[in-house]
This record gives C-alpha cells, sequence and structure tokens, in this order.
C-alpha cells in the first residue's frame, strides 16, 4: 500500500527565500495600541503581517531608551525625570511610556510571538546611543563621561561615547548578550540611524594617541581627511569583528545585517560619514546581509539610475544577501514618496517596481519602517507575491541550516523527497510514504 | 533600615579604593545618591534604589541610622531641605499604561512633596506634570522646582522643554524663567544663602553641554552663564557663605564626573574630587556627594578652593552701533564676514502660507548653499546658521506668527551662539555646545529675500540688548 504523505511546515524563512524585513518599533503605535501589553504588541504584529513582512526586526531602544528591562541601562533608572539630565518627553502618549517596566519583557515576548507564527524574528538595532535628543540619552553614557565623544576642538558631546574605548565596545556587547538572550536570530544594525554621531566626534584618547604613533604631528582638523577617516574605521571594524565573535558563539544561527543608506555609484557615503568599511566587512565574512536603505537616485532617470545602482551590488551579493528598499518615509529623499513625484507613477506603481528590481537584483525588501497604516493596501498588494507571479527570476544560494529527520514512519519505507516553495515563501516537502521497501515508483 | 552587613561592605570598600588622578577620596558613609545636608548638618537626606525603586532615606550622622521617609511604590528622588528642618522631594508612581492615561486624559506625573518629621506627607503639586529637582529659598521659604508645565504635548510645537517654577504664596505654581526653546531643560534651580541669587542647570539642544547658570533673584530672566566653555556641570549648591557653588563637572580628561566648585563672581573654579551630587555641610568646609552609588563625605583642603579672580570685564558688552542698511544686490559683498558675528534684522508683514515652509530671508554662499537663513516652518520663525561641517545650527521660535500681520526678527550669530528676538519677546538664544565650530562665511553667491519682507538691515555689529549677560551685571555687587 502507497500513500502519498504532504508535509507542509514552515521554516523560519530560510535564507534562500526572497524576504520581506519590516523594521517595527512599538514606540510608533503608542497612540494606536496598548504596547506596554502583550495583547497590544500583538496588535502591533498583526498591523505589521498586512504588508506581507515575513522578517520582522523588532527595535530595542532609541538611543538609551530600552524598549525591555536591560540590566546595561538600568542605573540610573530609565524613567524621566529621574535623571536631572535628561529632558522629559511631554508627548502624549509616547512620553509617558515605561517599556523597562512593561511586563512581560516585550522584546523577549515578540521574539517569542515571531517564532510561533513562523517569522524570522530579529532586532532593529540603531547605530546611535542619543538618538538625537536629550530624553533618550543612555544610562550608561550619562555615568561615564570620560568615554564620550570629543570634537576636534576640544568639546565633549554630552552622552554620546565613542567605540574608540574598549570599555564602550565592550559595553555595546553586553547590551548585544540582552538580545541574544530574547532570542533574537538576526541582528540588524541601521547605519542610518546614527544619532548624529561621525567621525568628526571621535578626537578621543585612543584615536589621538594612534594617530601620534601614526603619523605624528598636528591632527587633522577636517574629520573627513582620508587618513583621519581610516584611523576611525578601525575602531568601528573592531566593534563588528567582535559581534561577529559574539555571535558565533551562539548555539544557533545568528545573522548580522547592516543597514546602509545613501547608496550611489559614484562614492560610498557610508565610509565618508561614519567610517565604516561596510565593503570590508562583507570581504571578511563579518556580515550575512547588507540592507540598503535608501539610494541617490537621479530623479531624472529614476528607474535606470535605481537600476544602476542596484547593478552595482552584485559583486556583493556574491558573498552576503543585499536588500532592497520600499520605504514608506521619505527621510533620505528615496522613499516611495520621491519616486512617485519623480515618475508620476501611483504609489503602488512605485512600490511594484522597487519589488521588481529586488527581486532581480536582491534577496529581499527592507520596509523601513512599518508605522500605523503607512503602507497602504494597494502598495501592500504591489509588494507581495500575489502581483508577482512565479519564482524569483534570480534564486538565491541554499543555505543550511540544521539538518534533521522531519518525518519518520518506524518500519515502514519512505523517500523520493522533493520539496518547492509556495509563493507566500513556505516551503513543502511532497514524499512517497507508508511503503513496504524500496520499489522505484 | 540599611542593613548592617551593607554598612560594613561600603566600610571595606573605602579602604581599597584609590583613585588614579589622585583626588582625594573621603569617607564613604552609606549606599545612596543625591545626598542633601540638613541646615543643622545633624542629617543626610538621600535617595537609594532598592527593588527596582527609588526610595527617600533619611541618615542620622551621630546614630548612623537610617529612616526611610518615603517608601511607597514608585520613586522619591532629589531631596532638598528647608530651614524649617522640612524636606522637600519629588515623587511619582505611574499606575496605567501610557495609553490607559492617554484613554484616561490624564497622567501620572512627578510631583514635589514634603516631609515634615511626625507628620503625614504632604503633596505640593499635582497635575499631568513632572515636577522635579526641587530646593527650598533659605531666606523665604519659598519652594523651587522645575517643571514640564506649560509645555506643549505634540512633536511638532516642542516637547521637551523644562522651566523654573516655584509656589507662590497661594501654594499655586508660577512660571520664574520658561525654557528658552525646544529641547532646553532648565533644572536643580537653588537660591543663595542670602536670597538674592537664584541657580540653576540648563541644558540646550542636541549634544549640547549642561552649563549653570544664575540671575538675581528679583529678574531671573536676565541670567548670566557661570561655567566655561567645553565645561559641564550641573547640580549646583552654594556653599553656605554664598561665594561658591559646588556642582557636579566634568572636563575632557577627567577620570569621570568630578565635584567642581564654581566662584560665581570671577568664573574661577577648581575640581575638587570625582563624584556627583554635591551638598555642603554647613561648615562650608565638607561636601557631602555620591560615588558609585555611595554617599560620602570630604573635608577640603586649603589648597583645594578655586583661586578667586578678579570679577570678569564685560568683554561682551562692546556698545552697538547703528545697523547698515542692506539695499538688495549692490552690495552682496558686506555679507561676506567670514567669522566674524553679524546681525541680520528683518521686518516686514508675515506672508500667507507660512503654515509650511517659507523663507523671509536667504544668504547663500559657496561654503554651504544654506549658509545663513530666516524662514518659517509650520508658522513658526527660524534662524539658522551652519557649522564648519554644514550641519544645521538653529533656532526655533515658540509662538507662530500671524499671516497677515507685522512683524520684526533679529537674529544675531556670533562665536559662541546664536540668539534669535522676534518683535520684542524674549530673546532665543543656542549655544554651539558640542557642536562642530561655526561655518566661516566668505563668499557671498545670491541674496533671496520674501517680497513680504520689507527691510532688511544687515551688520556686523552686535545689539546690546540680545549680547549675553555678563557676570559683573549679575555679581557686581555681590560679597567680597
Amino acid at each position: 500500500m502507497k500513500k502519498i504523505f504532504l508535509v507542509t511546515f514552515l521554516l523560519s524563512l530560510t535564507a534562500g527565500a526572497f524576504e520581506r524585513l519590516a523594521l517595527v518599533d512599538g514606540f510608533d503605535y503608542a497612540n494606536i495600541f496598548d504596547t506596554e501589553t502583550a495583547s497590544g504588541n500583538r496588535q502591533v504584529l498583526d498591523h505589521v503581517l498586512l504588508t506581507g513582512a515575513n522578517t520582522i526586526l523588532w527595535r530595542n531602544c532609541s538611543g538609551g531608551l530600552m524598549r525591555y528591562p536591560s540590566a546595561e541601562e538600568r542605573l540610573p533608572l530609565a524613567a524621566n525625570p529621574l535623571d536631572m539630565r535628561r529632558l522629559p518627553d511631554s508627548r502624549v502618549p509616547f512620553g509617558w511610556l515605561n517599556y523597562h517596566l512593561a511586563q512581560p519583557d516585550i522584546i523577549r515576548d515578540m521574539m517569542d510571538e515571531c517564532a510561533k507564527r513562523g517569522l524570522a524574528r530579529g532586532i532593529h538595532w540603531p547605530y546611535e546611543e542619543t538618538h538625537w535628543s536629550n530624553w533618550t540619552l543612555g544610562a550608561w553614557n550619562l555615568a561615564h563621561p570620560q568615554f564620550w565623544g570629543v570634537t576636534a576642538n576640544g568639546k565633549p558631546w554630552s552622552g554620546r561615547t565613542s567605540l574608540a574605548f574598549p570599555e564602550v565596545r565592550a559595553h555595546k556587547l553586553r547590551l548585544l548578550d540582552e538580545l541574544l538572550a530574547r532570542g533574537a536570530d538576526i541582528i540588524y544594525i541601521d547605519l542610518f540611524r546614527n544619532g548624529g554621531w561621525g567621525p568628526q566626534y571621535e578626537y578621543v584618547k585612543p584615536n589621538i594617541e594612534a594617530w601620534r604613533t601614526r603619523h605624528g604631528g598636528e591632527l587633522p582638523t577636517n574629520p573627513r581627511d582620508p587618513r583621519w577617516l581610516a584611523l576611525v574605521a578601525e575602531s568601528q571594524h573592531a566593534f563588528f569583528r567582535a559581534v561577529r565573535a559574539r555571535l558565533e558563539k551562539q548555539p544557533r544561527k545568528v545573522r548580522l545585517i547592516l543597514g546602509i543608506m545613501n547608496a550611489r555609484t559614484d562614492g560610498d557615503n557610508v565610509y565618508e560619514s561614519r567610517a565604516i568599511d561596510w565593503r570590508r566587512l562583507t570581504d571578511e565574512g563579518i556580515l550575512d546581509g547588507v540592507a540598503v536603505m535608501s539610494v541617490v537616485f537621479d530623479p531624472k532617470d529614476a528607474w535606470n539610475s535605481t537600476r544602476a545602482i542596484y547593478r552595482s551590488f552584485a559583486s556583493v551579493r556574491g558573498k552576503v544577501r543585499v536588500y532592497f528598499p520600499v520605504a514608506a518615509y521619505n527621510y533620505s529623499q528615496a522613499g516611495i514618496p520621491a519616486y512617485v513625484k519623480a515618475t508620476g507613477e501611483s504609489p503602488a506603481q512605485v512600490a511594484k517596481h522597487l519589488t521588481e528590481l529586488a527581486r532581480e537584483y536582491g534577496d529581499g525588501i527592507v520596509m523601513e519602517c512599518v508605522d500605523y497604516k503607512n503602507y497602504p493596501p494597494d502598495v501592500c498588494a504591489a509588494m507581495t507575491n500575489e502581483t508577482i507571479r512565479g519564482a524569483a527570476r534570480v534564486q538565491a544560494r541554499a543555505e543550511i541550516l540544521w539538518t534533521r529527520p522531519i518525518c519518520k514512519q518506524p518500519g515502514r519505507y519512505i523517500g523520493w523527497p522533493t520539496v518547492s516553495r509556495t509563493p507566500q515563501g513556505d516551503i513543502m516537502a511532497l514524499f512517497s510514504g507508508d511503503r513496504d521497501e524500496h520499489v522505484c515508483p | 533600615m540599611l542593613r548592617k552587613s551593607r554598612l560594613t561592605a561600603v566600610v571595606l570598600l573605602s579602604t581599597v579604593r584609590c583613585l588614579a588622578v589622585g583626588l582625594p577620596e573621603g569617607e564613604r558613609l552609606f549606599e545612596g545618591t543625591h545626598p542633601a545636608v540638613s541646615p543643622d548638618g545633624r542629617r543626610i537626606a538621600f535617595q537609594c534604589e532598592r527593588e527596582g525603586k527609588l526610595d527617600l532615606g533619611v541618615y542620622d550622622c551621630a546614630s548612623k541610622q537610617i529612616v526611610w521617609v518615603d517608601a511607597r511604590p514608585g520613586n522619591a528622588c532629589f531631596p532638598a531641605w528647608g530651614r524649617d528642618g522640612a524636606l522637600v522631594y519629588a515623587y511619582g508612581h505611574p499606575t496605567n499604561t501610557a495609553y490607559q492615561m492617554m484613554k484616561r486624559g490624564a497622567y501620572d506625573g512627578y510631583h514635589v512633596w514634603r516631609w515634615r518629621e511626625g507628620t503625614p506627607l504632604e503633596q505640593l503639586t499635582s497635575g499631568s506634570v513632572r515636577d522635579y529637582t526641587p530646593s527650598v529659598d533659605p531666606v523665604r521659604g519659598t519652594v523651587y522646582f522645575a517643571s514640564t508645565r506649560d509645555v506643549p504635548t505634540r512633536f511638532e510645537d516642542g516637547c521637551t522643554r523644562v522651566g523654573l517654577w516655584r509656589l507662590g504664596v497661594a501654594g499655586q505654581p508660577e512660571c520664574v524663567v520658561p525654557a528658552a526653546s525646544n529641547e532646553t531643560g532648565l533644572t536643580q534651580p537653588v537660591v543663595s544663602p542670602d536670597g538674592r541669587f537664584l541657580a540653576w542647570s540648563e541644558v540646550r539642544g542636541f549634544a549640547q553641554l549642561w552649563i549653570l547658570r544664575a540671575a538675581r533673584l528679583a529678574e531671573p530672566s536676565r541670567s548670566c552663564v557661570l561655567t566655561p566653555n567645553k565645561m559641564i556641570a550641573y547640580a549646583p549648591v552654594w556653599s553656605p557663605d554664598g561665594r561658591h557653588l559646588a556642582c557636579t563637572g566634568f572636563r575632557v580628561g577627567d577620570p569621570s564626573w568630578c565635584i567642581y566648585l564654581v566662584e560665581p563672581k570671577s568664573g574661577a573654579f577648581a575640581r575638587v574630587a570625582e563624584g556627583e551630587n554635591p551638598s555642603w555641610m554647613p561648615d562650608g568646609r565638607t561636601l557631602v556627594f555620591d560615588r558609585d552609588g555611595v554617599v560620602c563625605r570630604l573635608e577640603l583642603a586649603d589648597d583645594v578652593w578655586p583661586k578667586t579672580l578678579p570679577a570678569c570685564a564685560a568683554t561682551e558688552t562692546q556698545p552697538a552701533r547703528s545697523f547698515r542698511p542692506f539695499t538688495g544686490g549692490t552690495n552682496l559683498m558686506d555679507l561676506a564676514f567670514g567669522l566674524t558675528p553679524c546681525t541680520i534684522r528683518l521686518s516686514g508683514t508675515v506672508p500667507a502660507g507660512s503654515d509650511e515652509f517659507v523663507h523671509l530671508f536667504r544668504i547663500e554662499y559657496k561654503e554651504s548653499f544654506l549658509g545663513l537663513q530666516v524662514y518659517l516652518k509650520n508658522g513658526k520663525p527660524h534662524f539658522a546658521t551652519r557649522a564648519s561641517d554644514t550641519t544645521w545650527l538653529g533656532i526655533e521660535g515658540h509662538t507662530k506668527l500671524v499671516p497677515g500681520k507685522p512683524f520684526t526678527i533679529t537674529a544675531m550669530r556670533t562665536f559662541e551662539e546664536l540668539v534669535m528676538q522676534v518683535d520684542d519677546g524674549m530673546p532665543l538664544r543656542l549655544l554651539y555646545g558640542g557642536k562642530e565650530d561655526i561655518l566661516s562665511l566668505d563668499h557671498p553667491v545670491r541674496v533671496r529675500q520674501h517680497p513680504d519682507v520689507k527691510s532688511v538691515h544687515v551688520s556686523t555689529e552686535l545689539p546690546h540688548a540680545l549680547l549675553p549677560v555678563s557676570r559683573a551685571e549679575i555679581f557686581g555687587e555681590a560679597a567680597p
């Protein structure tokens, strides 16, 4: 007797699937849902999934304003106005949130919830510690002024520390540990959100000493001096290398994705403004993915110039997965509104174009950020597979995440498996089972 | 009560700590922060984190016993004594989520409370606000505090501001000094022992420094900066003789937060210990402060006091000369002032459509397309220039201008700050602080002027009314 068993199982979106990364911050929904509760955050997740997102990257903080009870950012107590150096945020209800007191732990709970729903789960970690404003200064940073960034003219930046100090790198790694302990399988570090930091604030003792040892003489007053950029880049690189090492020690595979901004074909804004050599990070295998969060396209030739920029990532894609933006917002003048303005197309048409380009040149899209109803239904439909039928024209590389039996029939013979991916991204296995022995069907 | 074992541990710790920079260590007393010494010097109020919340305790210096005066659910913090032996402090206890509070229409804020031995705790303020860092005028007994009262709740309107308030005769809060602009906080107000001066800490804008300011209590809106450029300072407290302020400070090179002494009249300062949140013992020679979560006591040696300097000359108060009129495109080079301070004064009628974005006046430079600009955004006036790395430096006005109404905007750019005055209102100031140096503006390319701007005056002279207040103006008559 032969039976055909159909086994459907959701892998947490294997690395081979076309991914739709959603950057999500419960904070942005605080006036819509009660995001200090588990049910409120589930409502947020429900809303986010309307976009077709299959990878959820939940925000852990804005600067030092934590979304979970962080031991590292605990003292002084995180709430306003308990540290007199912070300015209270009077916005209602945003300025009155106490995520660090929420029960259950928001990050842990949402990581668990994503796993239950078969979603890839991770953290959207901004590369910042201040989020621009004084109400989000980190507690650790406030307690350690000796590690603050300093300008060329000797003025400290009150509240922002420098990764040139080993103590700061260790602090950031402890924060990383907290995220990993809460179940994050992806760490997405967002270089767009740098809180205004740049090499101009890196005139700190370790860098000054390194400069004098290496070059001697006066420090360059121009923070974009190539030699200064190279020097600052070393401590940034050391941090990412340390992050990778930390991830390698995890018992599970944890991916590291870097969000970069203002991609263009004639230069590298990330290196010039952040002193982070992301290409070197990909070459050295430190990254698993690069998410392009915005591109500097030519409004007079929007699609061709965008295509040219995407095409320039071909060599990167050979090493890491690459994601391209479908951004509802226009912070970088490169979101859907900018394309609408440049092309005269509707938002849905723009989203469709961008998704198609991402399919052609990348491994997924990144939605930055999914807030309440900022991706209208027609835009969501345009981004999903239902309107882009058929298999991806460029298949992603397979990556073996785990090897284990998914179906056993003790005393029977099963075999001849094959797998396929549905348009929704589910992976289905089909095999011949309930057999007496190996008989070629 | 603090457990005996914890006290023992603190004492043991004190024997092994050695500060690398050679600053005196002081005697470690007990676990806690934000100490406040009572006027008679016999007790020290403090806050301490216990079980994830802040409780308020009073340490008896003779018996070394601690009494917890407010250990309710919630946070009790920032204690300060009055002359009458009562203790004021801030207390808050969020009992609902923010969303629930929004639905309810009222928020669990922080308020000023008073503890007096043997009587029930007394709530002095209320409302959906944050009232904190209270203190008591030692002469009049008036309670001063920092507050978010009257601060807008919309992001567009500027929602991160803190001003200085006090409780009036009838117990009603009244504003003493409003925050000059968004992202500005005035906190920790303290009245001098003679009741003549008010000092406070101020934080301004993104990446800015905390600085100390002071004013005559009779005219608190005119204040001067007490701390030197590049020094960060907060938590000021007057010495018993009123000659010095102790504060928490930091300068690049310091091992961490340190206790500084500042002489307000001259600006002289000295670093005396590593720690935070100082308070004076009545002898005027001993400081109590916290370090690493432990309250410490330190008698100051004779050689650590700031060397008294002559009162600062009022260099900023050079007389203003008349404005030189700008007449359009013929004398563009007048606007090539490089790094020289300059002033722009615009008059006209507020254009229609100013609820979005309207440039009133803009000078384009080779160095930056937006080198100098005055504009309206959401109806509010803005004055902006650029730092040397061309990042935006700007001031946002508080109040929307009404289309069709006449206006005058005076904007001043100096080495240290931007100042904007709308009509005859209070000048708004932005210290550059941690930002980069200001951009040199040497090569004007084009001037843009809105047709509703009827007159533009540009000058490299600075109007007296907008210049910073000097120490001499505030402390000229202070005690020697």
